[in-house]
């Protein structure tokens, strides 16, 4: 997935601490092995050569969500913006592939899915608090900070507008775009750059694998739509910065 | 001939000296069987959600049953296969019956009871590797696989891996000649611990780490490797000695997580294994170094190091390559006779699929279409046998001589 993770856990006796940290790190590898372009053994090099791919119930649900992102968001969220087609999904055979050319990228909501599921194996090594982040922009979290408090996250520092500091419990939180990444964004739709200096998205949800992935994948969309679709799910907060000011918080969703 | 003709022919010369023995093992036919299979995997563990998640892909075959004694684990399982039902023991799970084939992923000191008890139901059995902790148990596997007139294969999985499988018809046709040394590492930071909620589960999940059950870096993890140098040399060590140490995880336990030994083969020369849970520096990777080569082996991956005094072969001359330090290595590529002919050749260099992948599709082909077992109980329960000796000569800090008759 291009980017460092990092996990600060608690709550259970001290060897089991690391234990549970290398099991979360095991399942986020296993995933990138999985979700990567760059390397010949990842699913998603067999789908952009052209394969439909049987998956397991859980990958095919990512895919399934991706899919009602997309349409939710008029296309504004496509995994397969660098090609062209559409991703078709057969449920009766856990199925994936494209019809047309394929190019697959999950970059936009690999990193929230894989968080999502390292929290489910924090979990269940009996983890109480965790706060968890990949590249800097998916967090998520796993009860509160250990004095009891939310974990708390400031976004929007580097735009031009007051900063926002959002408390996490049980949470995930997403980012996209900033003025450093100008231009990283593209629009499905239209094919050029969706994302000019200044512009940042935010989304907040459950911590689960599917609602870090839709957090991801809707910070996305807001980035390209920098509007709150009607069809956006309820359960995600969002946040949207342009030309220096929050034109989207929580307090408008 | 053109120059171009000569080029292109030497390309896709290239691609058939490193191709030939692949093209059946990489064509379109893979992954997909003539005949539905029912299947089912006991222990939902780290590896058997691995074999969970592998075996979605196959067309024909449907998971209908996993089993852990585990409930958290057990769970676990049936998030990645909802469809399958979940049982609590394996023996409900067999006399529920329909079941063709069963992956049994459990501890390797419970493999036995799984799978005499699967044999004894009529259930070809795909067993993880190594088959036992003891030398009894692997060779009581053995012997119920052999009379059992099931499929029976082990999860060693070089035998079923195309690059190892590549790498080996070079071997045997001499690339390398005079064996004079060989070496394996494997190497990972990790506690080879699994958080526990009570001593109960402690007991069940970090069995590893108990002595009384646990054969330690060079069973569990060198075996694997010990088995790609009895598979390519067709011969067995027969003395080993070596020594460990608890070197970063001094948490208590007593079982080494680093460790050292040196397997001496009937040739005259030594197989030297490295294995620490203190770095990963370098992963796991296999050395042969030949008279005229080495060849490197990192299991999605492969090289060969020619001897500069070695004959130059034509193709080689257009064969892929990569630069270790002052080292070149030509890359040893899966499948690259269709490659070559599409002009792909450097696209080729790993494997399409998970070294686990071929394993299980070669089982499964082995079970619905009487295909060859890449790696059967026999060969397996040597395999164990000698990680079982090495951790042995470890764990005493002295020589063990390996019995040839013991591995039958």
């Amino acid at each position: 997935m291009g980017c460092r993770f990092e996990i600060a856990i608690g709550g259970i006796p001290g060897p089991d601490v690391r234990a549970a940290g290398e099991e979360a790190i095991a399942e986020i590898e296993t995933l990138h092995a999985q979700f990567t372009r760059f390397e010949r053994g990842s699913l998603v090099s067999r789908l952009n050569e052209g394969g439909h791919e049987r998956v397991d119930a859980e990958t095919f649900a990512l895919f399934e969500l991706c899919d009602e992102v997309c349409v939710a968001s008029d296309g504004a969220f496509d995994i397969n913006a660098r090609g062209s087609g559409r991703v078709v999904l057969d449920r009766s055979e856990y199925r994936v592939g494209v019809d047309g050319t394929p190019a697959v990228d999950l970059g936009a909501v690999a990193k929230g899915y894989a968080l999502g599921r390292a929290v489910l194996v924090l979990r269940e090594a009996g983890v109480k608090w965790a706060f968890l982040h990949g590249g800097g922009s998916s967090t998520a979290t796993i009860g509160t900070r250990p004095d009891g408090y939310p974990w708390r996250v400031t976004i929007g520092v580097s735009t031009a507008a007051e900063p926002v500091t959002i408390e996490l419990v049980d949470q995930s939180l997403s980012v996209s775009g900033d003025e450093s990444q100008a231009g990283h964004i593209v629009d499905p739709r239209e094919g050029g750059s969706a994302c000019p200096a200044g512009l940042f998205a935010a989304c907040v949800g459950p911590a689960d694998p599917l609602g870090a992935a839709a957090c991801d994948a809707w910070a996305t969309a807001l980035a390209v739509l920098r509007r709150r679709p009607t069809d956006m799910p309820d359960g995600l907060s969002c946040f949207l910065v342009e030309d220096g000011r929050w034109t989207i918080s929580a307090a408008t969703c | 001939m053109t120059d171009i003709d000569r080029r292109s022919f030497l390309a896709q010369s290239a691609g058939f000296a490193a191709g030939m023995a692949l093209i059946p093992g990489l064509s379109a036919a893979m992954g997909r069987f003539s005949a539905p299979m029912k299947v089912g995997v006991v222990g939902c563990g780290r590896q058997g959600r691995a074999i969970v998640a592998e075996l979605a892909s196959f067309d024909n075959v449907t998971l209908a049953a996993i089993c852990d004694i585990e409930p958290r684990r057990l769970n676990a399982g049936q998030r990645r296969a909802p469809d399958a039902k979940g049982y609590g023991s394996h023996r409900e799970m067999l006399d529920a019956g329909g079941l063709d084939a069963v992956f049994v992923a459990t501890p390797t000191h419970l493999h036995r009871a799984v799978v005499e008890d699967t044999l004894a139901a009529g259930v070809n059995v795909y067993c993880e590797a190594p088959l036992a902790h003891t030398p009894e148990d692997a060779k009581a596997i053995a012997a119920a696989a052999r009379s059992s007139g099931k499929v029976v294969q082990a999860g060693f999985l070089a035998r079923a891996n195309p690059v190892y499988q590549l790498a080996r018809t070079f071997f045997v046709s001499d690339a390398v000649r005079t064996l004079a040394a060989m070496e394996a590492t494997r190497a990972r930071k990790t506690s080879w611990r699994t958080p526990a909620r009570d001593a109960e589960t402690e007991k069940l999940l970090n069995w590893r780490l108990n002595p009384e059950v646990s054969t330690g870096l060079a069973g569990e993890w060198g075996s694997h490797q010990f088995d790609v140098f009895h598979w390519y040399t067709d011969s067995y060590p027969t003395r080993v000695t070596g020594f460990g140490s608890v070197r970063l995880h001094e948490d208590g336990r007593t079982v080494d997580d680093t460790i050292s030994s040196t397997l001496q083969f009937p040739s005259g020369a030594a197989l030297t294994y490295n294995a620490t849970l203190g770095n990963s520096y370098e992963g796991m990777h296999e050395v042969f170094r030949g008279e005229n080569a080495a060849i490197k082996l990192a299991w999605s991956h492969g090289w060969m190091f020619k001897e500069a005094d070695a004959p130059t072969q034509g193709w080689e001359v257009y064969a892929n390559r990569q630069q270790f330090h002052n080292d070149e290595g030509i890359t040893l590529i899966a499948g690259a006779t269709k490659l070559a002919e599409q002009g792909k050749l450097k696209e080729g260099v790993g494997l399409p699929h998970t070294p686990l992948w071929y394993g299980v599709e070669s089982f499964l082909k082995a079970v619905s279409e009487g295909a060859p077992v890449a790696c059967t109980a026999d060969e397996a329960a040597r395999s164990t046998i000698v990680g079982i000796r090495a951790h042995e000569a470890i764990t005493a800090g002295r020589t063990v001589e390996i019995d040839p008759t013991e591995l039958g």
